[in-house]
């Protein structure tokens, strides 16, 4: 007999025996075994001791395998027999069920258990109702509906014809469907719509995932959940919810009279344009305003572009009069016959230009490219007037006025020039088409400027400065740090202002070398700049922190958190708590640090007095401010206290997307964090859209290899996993990893989360063997970067006894 | 009915079950978190069509099922445990932008205090050593929800020897979670 056993035989003796008489009892069955004693002695005791954890369940009363699979034998609802689970909807799932008296598959809509309630009940009923009317092959069929008991409750089913196929956007996805073939799908769609709208019967939430393609590729529109009677009015003809990015303007705002059949065709015309463009419609604001040609592919274009355009009209007394206007116009468009939808009046195109380019219109554009031109201007005419002083020193007097003259025009030139950046900054609309124009006559400029004409450096110099700090924030950071580069190599000189100007330049490049992703590039300029601040003393303050500050953001950039930690306290010595942006600046970044160090109350507590003066000293919309909004918006979030959290980095989205723009690489940051957010609330579907939103930003703006690109990636592939979509996280992951090793040094600490990462998917998809190697190496790479106390160090170490 | 081939966990069948079950308990929560209520039915609901899935599937032994089904959760829980407790270390925050990894694992609806759990898990491996049997009603009792007599059938023994089984269990994790609690 093992110990063990022995210790259970005696210890059931023990319980079994009256309590005063368990110590004799014990002590004669051990004999002289003290040892055996002492454990069941202590076993008993545990035993009687109260209640503990272990007497409930780990998910308490409410999961019960057994019950689960008990059940499992009988999904039966009135006659049908549920298979499987193939639609998971926010209130209803719906299952593949067979009738039970015709063997027939049907789809089988039910209510969720947790949704459950009378209005629920009815709201089912009325979808079946509606559904009976409708009699069309492009319109899943209603074969039944009625109440039914499910798991002891009164509830509702619907039984549905199955549709085998994909959704409209997969389907045109995998089969590569042809723009012919894209454009019929389309036309049999919105007829099907139609004569839903002919039978009183609004669909309200058109969607690619409302569409399936059956084996045939025959469109059948599904889901009438959020169909009204259009005979219904007021509150009652209001659907719920819709999804925004294919809702009409009208109905996302919500208080415009509200026109279902008109609405409907709007989502028509947002679904054509996503099959026709491949863009996935995130460009919500694209589609609602003023929609650039830029982004117009090969398909969409001329007539067909008219056609889509009508249909996604703002006003709706101007939109496509009916969803089958639009089916008959994409069948004449495919029958080479003219379309009638109406070109837009120029009237229109003007004001809606205006709109969207206030200032532009308002002759800034010109304004600005005159300035441009006479700045280039007035570095040649000082160079005519210095040749014409040397050439005809007979006309002396006359060349003097002349060179006094371009002198003077010099002066103006160069502030000009020094102002011309801060006017676009604060001009220029940042909606697509003005900021286009402003950037195209940038690099026109860029390209058009004259090489450095001797004596004229001043101008140039200014004007290669300025325009390279202008076209940064268009994005173009390679001709940015261009640009800046012409400047510094003109910018010589031991006076004071000229090492002053020369270190900002440096910094200028280093700020535009960072965006653009090269992080080792920058951190060598800013070295540069503090190497002139070290030997000069003459280098202004302001310009030290700013140096201090940057290499403080750059350090971070590259994940020196120890060495920022450092600078950081060695700046609040230097330069103290003086107010201004550098030093809010740096509250930021400490911030940022505390967050890291998953101190949130203290990072919290640090930012929120600096946000506050951030506004009153700098404004809502400076760049400081914004990012406190952000550090602080992402502490409150991983605190998990979600409505400050929400507060602020909605405000931090809304401001940079002003400010900076959609694709700047801060307003990337913002979007990221805020899918993070989303994810701990839970809304999930939400989070993957926000995280692919900025991984394939981050991807264009600042390159697939840069770290912070790699970052979005590696959190939307934990988003896949999240959704159990591991297939498609697992690819997501190697390729990740294998950037990760192409892009970062060697020793970056980011290759071990990747490969942690990738480990802690293949555990779970029970590929032990990789995710061992993957954990090892990521543990390797770790144990030689952190301290042995650091704990990631001891969870990747818990990961790994976890593998059987 | 001698006693049944312990569930392997390298199976094809475990794998599925376990993201089944994931899926199941993420959905759940994500439910909570809007609501702050459990949704119980809706869980048991959705579980049950999952497995019966796997059954569909693959024609299985119902114990075996239930068998995978309770380690799964077991593995679920604890991996769960562990990272909220990395999170309490400020471990899972590691920069701005990356915090989010070690929130991968899922946010199970457990209200066990995830300290007790990761200790218990700990204490039930070891008791995996000393008595494979003791652990495995472990198990299926708390993290499958399963009762003695289910437990009886799964482990071919009678419903005395489960209840015996799980008294001493009971009282040696006590003891043994007690004692890492509070070393002497």
């Amino acid at each position: 007999m093992s110990r063990h056993s022995q210790i259970r035989a005696l210890f059931l003796e023990a319980l079994a025996a009256p309590a005063a008489a368990r110590e004799e009892l014990l002590r004669r069955a051990c004999g002289g075994d003290e040892e055996l004693r002492a454990e069941v002695e202590s076993l008993v005791e545990s035993h009687q001791a109260e209640e503990c954890f272990l007497d409930g369940g780990a998910l308490g009363s409410q999961f019960r395998v057994s019950e689960a699979l008990a059940r499992s034998d009988e999904l039966r609802v009135g006659p049908y027999l549920a298979l499987a689970l193939i639609g998971d909807g926010a209130s209803s799932l719906v299952y593949r069920a067979r009738d039970t008296r015709s063997g027939v598959e049907v789809a089988l809509k039910l209510l969720r258990p947790g949704a459950l309630s009378a209005q629920a009940i009815e709201d089912l009923l009325a979808e079946a109702e509606l559904l009976r009317r409708l009699e069309h092959p492009a319109i899943a069929r209603c074969l039944d509906a009625g109440r039914a008991q499910l798991h002891g409750a009164a509830s509702a089913y619907l039984a549905l014809e199955l549709v085998r196929g994909t959704t409209l956007s997969v389907y045109v996805r995998s089969s590569e469907a042809s723009t012919r073939h894209r454009l019929e799908l389309l036309a049999a769609v919105a007829r099907a719509v139609h004569h839903a709208h002919e039978r009183g019967c609004a669909h309200n939430d058109l969607k690619p995932d409302n569409i399936l393609v059956d084996g045939e590729g025959r469109p059948k529109v599904i889901d009438f959940g959020a169909a009204r009677s259009l005979r219904s009015s007021g509150d009652a003809a209001r659907p719920p919810g819709g999804t925004p990015r294919y809702s009409s303007p009208e109905r996302r705002s919500g208080d415009a009279p509200f026109d279902a059949v008109a609405s409907d065709v709007y989502s028509l015309g947002a679904i054509a344009w996503e099959l026709l463009t491949a863009k996935t419609p995130d460009d919500e604001r694209m589609l609602g305003e003023a929609r650039p040609s830029a982004a117009v592919t090969l398909e969409l274009r001329g007539e067909l572009e008219r056609v889509v355009r009508h249909a996604l009209e703002h006003d709706p007394a101007r939109r496509c009069p009916s969803a089958a206007f639009f089916a008959d116009e994409l069948e004449r468009y495919l029958a080479g016959v003219a379309v009638l939808s109406p070109r837009p009046s120029a009237a229109r195109r003007l004001a809606e230009f205006a709109r969207a380019n206030r200032v532009l219109v308002g002759g800034f554009a010109a304004t600005l490219l005159a300035l441009l031109a006479g700045v280039a201007g007035t570095s040649w005419a000082l160079q005519r007037a210095r040749e014409a002083r040397d050439a005809e020193r007979e006309q002396r007097e006359l060349a003097e006025v002349r060179l006094e003259q371009a002198q003077a025009a010099r002066e103006r030139a160069v502030q000009g020039a020094q102002i011309l950046g801060e006017l676009f900054r604060r001009f220029s609309d940042r909606s697509r088409d003005g900021a286009e124009k402003v950037e195209a006559a940038l690099v026109d400029a860029a390209s058009a400027l004259p090489p450095a004409v001797e004596g004229a450096e001043e101008v140039q110099l200014a004007l290669h400065h300025s325009l390279g700090v202008a076209l940064a924030d268009f994005g173009r950071y390679e001709l940015t740090v261009e640009q800046l580069e012409r400047a510094l190599a003109l910018a010589g000189g031991e006076r004071e202002e000229q090492l002053e100007r020369r270190a900002i330049l440096l910094l200028d490049i280093a700020a535009a070398q960072s965006l653009r992703g090269d992080q080792l590039a920058s951190l060598a300029r800013i070295d540069e700049a503090q190497r002139l601040a070290d030997l000069h003393a003459s280098i202004s303050a302001p310009t030290r922190l700013r140096c201090a500050v940057a290499r403080a953001t750059a350090l971070l950039e590259r994940g020196r958190t120890e060495e920022v930690r450092a600078l950081a306290a060695q700046i609040r010595a230097q330069h103290g708590y003086a107010p201004g942006p550098l030093s809010l600046a740096l509250a930021s970044i400490e911030g940022r640090l505390l967050t890291e160090e998953g101190r949130f109350q203290q990072a919290i507590e640090g930012m929120t007095p600096a946000l506050a003066a951030a506004r009153a000293q700098l404004g809502e919309r400076h760049d400081v401010t914004l990012g406190l909004l952000n550090n602080l918006g992402s502490a409150w979030s991983q605190a998990e206290d979600f409505a400050p959290a929400e507060a602020l980095l909605d405000a931090a989205l809304e401001g940079r997307t002003k400010v900076l723009g959609e694709r700047h690489p801060d307003t990337l940051q913002t979007v990221h964090n805020l899918a993070s957010l989303r994810r701990r609330q839970g809304r999930l579907e939400e989070a993957l859209e926000l995280q692919a939103r900025a991984a394939r930003g981050r991807a264009e703006v600042l390159g697939p290899l840069h770290p912070r690109t790699l970052l979005s990636r590696n959190n939307y592939a934990s988003q896949l996993q999240a959704l159990g979509r591991f297939p498609e996280a697992l690819v997501e992951l190697r390729s990740l990893l294998a950037s990760a090793e192409l892009a970062l040094p060697e020793q970056h600490w980011q290759r071990g989360l990747y490969r942690r990462n990738l480990a802690v998917l293949l555990h779970e998809m029970g590929e032990y063997d990789e995710a061992r190697t993957n954990y090892r190496a990521c543990l390797e790479l770790w144990e030689a970067q952190f301290r042995p106390d650091d704990p990631r160090l001891s969870d990747v170490r818990h990961l790994l006894s976890l593998l059987p | 009915m001698s006693s049944p081939t312990p569930p392997n966990e390298h199976s094809e069948l475990y794998a599925q079950i376990y993201e089944e079950i994931r899926a199941i308990a993420r959905r759940s929560m994500a439910g909570e978190r809007r609501s702050h209520t459990l949704q119980p039915t809706a869980l048991a609901h959705e579980a049950f069509l999952a497995l019966s899935r796997l059954r569909e599937a693959g024609a299985l032994e119902r114990t075996h099922v239930v068998a995978l089904a309770s380690r799964a959760i077991r593995r679920i829980l604890v991996n769960h445990a562990t990272a909220r407790l990395a999170r309490r270390r400020g471990d899972g925050a590691r920069r701005e932008e990356l915090d989010e990894q070690l929130s991968d694992e899922l946010s199970a609806p457990s209200g066990a205090d995830p300290l007790e759990l990761v200790a218990l898990n700990e204490a039930l491996e070891e008791l995996e050593r000393v008595d494979a049997r003791q652990a495995q009603l472990v198990e299926l009792r708390f993290f499958g929800g399963l009762s003695h007599e289910d437990i009886a059938r799964i482990q071919g023994v009678s419903a005395r020897t489960v209840d015996a089984d799980w008294a001493l269990a009971r009282a040696w994790l006590r003891r043994r979670i007690d004692g890492a609690k509070d070393p002497r």
